[in-house]
């Protein structure tokens, strides 16, 4: 599967169109909730994409960033479960992998500077659990008022780039070929406030009232952004993917055109001279800036959704989209439920393959599959592709 | 329209608060009522937002921004609308479905309600079925809206129109419900009254029931 996500990224015809993504909600939400089937009873997730078909997609950071003069403190329920002064952190500040996801409950997480503190909270649900999506929602940002500014760019400003190329490497060996592990980097800089720092509605609050300490803000994480990507120099790896989790209902088209396009333009052309393909995560509802996409010189916009999930559909991104970027994803999850008859199923999916003919695609499920979806839906995709080659 | 007024209608549809406040304390003043005031200035100013808003010409920072506008005006307003005994549009219940927390499309469609003249008693997220049962036995309830943004979640609404059903509330209060899953089809399917696929619409929606 390796091989055929390669092939698609280098412009050169696979022998069969790749089709790869996540399982890992409907893996764990099944284990969670002992409704996981009995022939899949016992096995790891990799062994399960080995059955079903379907090429395990993964995610890791090629590097981490060292927060100095930075100490953090999480507390979860009241009790205090973590403290360390000059973290290095992958993903700051949503800090997956950091909050508890085993158990329901509000993780406080504190950041502590010479200039001052910020806070913010995930709270993560049984329900959350249950259902495999065991990501803590941020129910507070770090960025609540205009001082808070000033603290933010101290600690964005006193960081450093730290490779973990090493760790990297390891995790794609254990990934190995039936499956492609993603490089990481973090959100551009407009999604980064509108998503982590200040939350969605509070950014379009902060960027009216505030706009110039908003740009001001957005200019310090554009610059560690683009010294971050410079020193992905000396990491060799053939494609690296954003994590913005871009939707134009929130990023709509004129924010998209002010603050994201030129961001997108200048690091894609950073990347591409190192040799890399880049891709971006656009999980959301694409509709309103499909056609500014082909603009951003993005290579592959992944786990891309469309209807009828999203009110993007799929022929007009795959239309609009004819010279790039390549999509990957494109099948609704909401074709896995079982509120959509098998027929109904069948045939969106040999209208889908009789579209895309031999055109370049990394097929997969947006955004993932589901805890309630029908795996064996997806096992029919998988049988489907392998029994027609390119 | 009275100049007054007119500013008031210019002021929430640029999103100026302050602005909005001056005139609606000078349209106090000036002896119009509160009732006009509302209608005539903020709700129709809100209605125009959800125009532009569905003909793409606003989005969710322009909707937003005259939405708080708006509120500020009610905020000097609602006092003496209670004291001359004018009726809200009606009164809605909101919250997102037991196990979800996204909030901000629940958000905007309060924002928008309350912008064409109704009472909103948000529930806020993660609520439990018995909860939207419990806030209609309270009475006085015309509509319950519902929100949910994850295919795992939505099942709940149905949940809760079951709970309505066998609570002998169903027929006290219209249904609608909203979020990124959700369709027009899965609302029939679960005996909903309506779907909106966006805040302006929900508004909308929830007029056409107490109209």
């Amino acid at each position: 599967m390796r091989q055929r996500v390669l092939a698609v990224l280098q412009g050169e015809k696979p022998d069969r169109t790749p089709f790869i993504d996540r399982i890992d909600f409907w893996y764990k939400g099944r284990t969670q909730v002992g409704k996981l089937p009995l022939e899949f009873q016992g096995m790891t997730l990799p062994e399960v994409h080995g059955i079903v078909g379907m090429g395990h997609q993964d995610w890791d950071y090629p590097y981490a960033i060292k927060y100095k003069k930075l100490e953090i403190i999480l507390t979860f329920e009241g009790e205090r479960i973590f403290q360390e002064v000059d973290p290095e952190i992958t993903n700051f500040p949503t800090l997956w992998g950091w909050i508890p996801i085993d158990k329901p409950g509000v993780t406080t997480t504190e950041l502590i500077t010479p200039v001052g503190k910020l806070s913010f909270q995930h709270r993560l649900l049984k329900e959350s659990i249950s259902t495999g999506t065991t990501r803590p929602q941020m129910i507070s940002h770090p960025i609540k008022d205009l001082h808070d500014f000033k603290i933010y760019e101290y600690i964005i400003e006193n960081s450093e780039f730290v490779p973990r190329y090493e760790a990297f490497t390891h995790r794609e060996d254990e990934i190995g070929d039936h499956g492609y592990l993603v490089p990481i980097i973090e959100r551009i800089p407009f999604q980064h406030l509108l998503i982590d720092a200040i939350g969605e509605l509070e950014t379009f609050y902060m960027l009216h009232d505030n706009p110039k300490e908003f740009r001001r803000l957005l200019g310090v994480i554009d610059e560690q952004v683009t010294d971050k990507l410079k020193r992905l120099a000396d990491f060799s790896a053939p494609y690296v993917e954003f994590t913005d989790n871009l939707d134009g209902f929130m990023t709509n088209p004129l924010l998209f055109q002010e603050y994201v396009l030129p961001a997108f333009q200048s690091y894609c052309e950073i990347l591409h001279g190192q040799g890399k393909k880049v891709g971006d995560h656009t999980d959301g509802d694409l509709k309103a800036i499909v056609h500014l996409l082909p603009e951003t010189d993005l290579d592959v916009c992944e786990s891309f959704t469309p209807a009828p999930t999203t009110s993007c559909t799929f022929e007009e991104a795959w239309k609009l989209w004819k010279g790039g970027p390549i999509i990957w994803g494109g099948i609704a999850s909401y074709y896995l439920e079982d509120r959509v008859s098998e027929v109904e199923f069948r045939e969106h999916i040999e209208h889908l393959l009789q579209l895309i003919g031999d055109s370049p695609i990394i097929l997969g499920v947006g955004d993932a599959v589901m805890s309630d979806n029908d795996i064996d839906r997806v096992r029919y995709i998988a049988e489907r592709i392998e029994n027609h080659p390119i | 329209m009275n100049e007054i007024i007119k500013s008031i209608y210019t002021a929430v549809l640029s999103g100026d608060m302050t602005t909005t406040q001056e005139q609606v304390e000078q349209a106090v003043g000036s002896g119009l009522t509160p009732a006009d005031i509302l209608q005539e200035g903020l709700i129709s100013a809100m209605t125009e937002v959800g125009r532009r808003f569905e003909e793409g010409e606003y989005y969710v920072p322009e909707m937003l921004i005259a939405a708080r506008a708006m509120k500020a005006g009610l905020t000097i307003l609602k006092p003496l609308l209670a004291a001359s005994d004018v009726q809200p549009l009606g009164k809605v219940i909101l919250g997102t479905v037991k196990g979800d927390l996204h909030d901000i499309g629940k958000n905007l469609v309060s924002m928008m309600l309350e912008g064409a003249g109704f009472e909103i008693i948000d529930l806020g997220v993660d609520v439990p079925p018995d909860k939207f049962v419990e806030a209609v036995k309270s009475g006085g309830i015309d509509v319950l809206g519902m929100s949910a943004l994850l295919t795992t979640t939505m099942p709940l609404m149905k949940t809760t129109i079951d709970a309505l059903v066998a609570a002998q509330l169903r027929d006290q209060v219209k249904v609608i419900v909203g979020g990124a899953p959700v369709t027009q089809s899965y609302a029939d399917d679960i005996g909903a009254d309506g779907y909106a696929p966006d805040a302006s619409r929900a508004a909308s929606l929830a007029k056409s029931f107490v109209g």
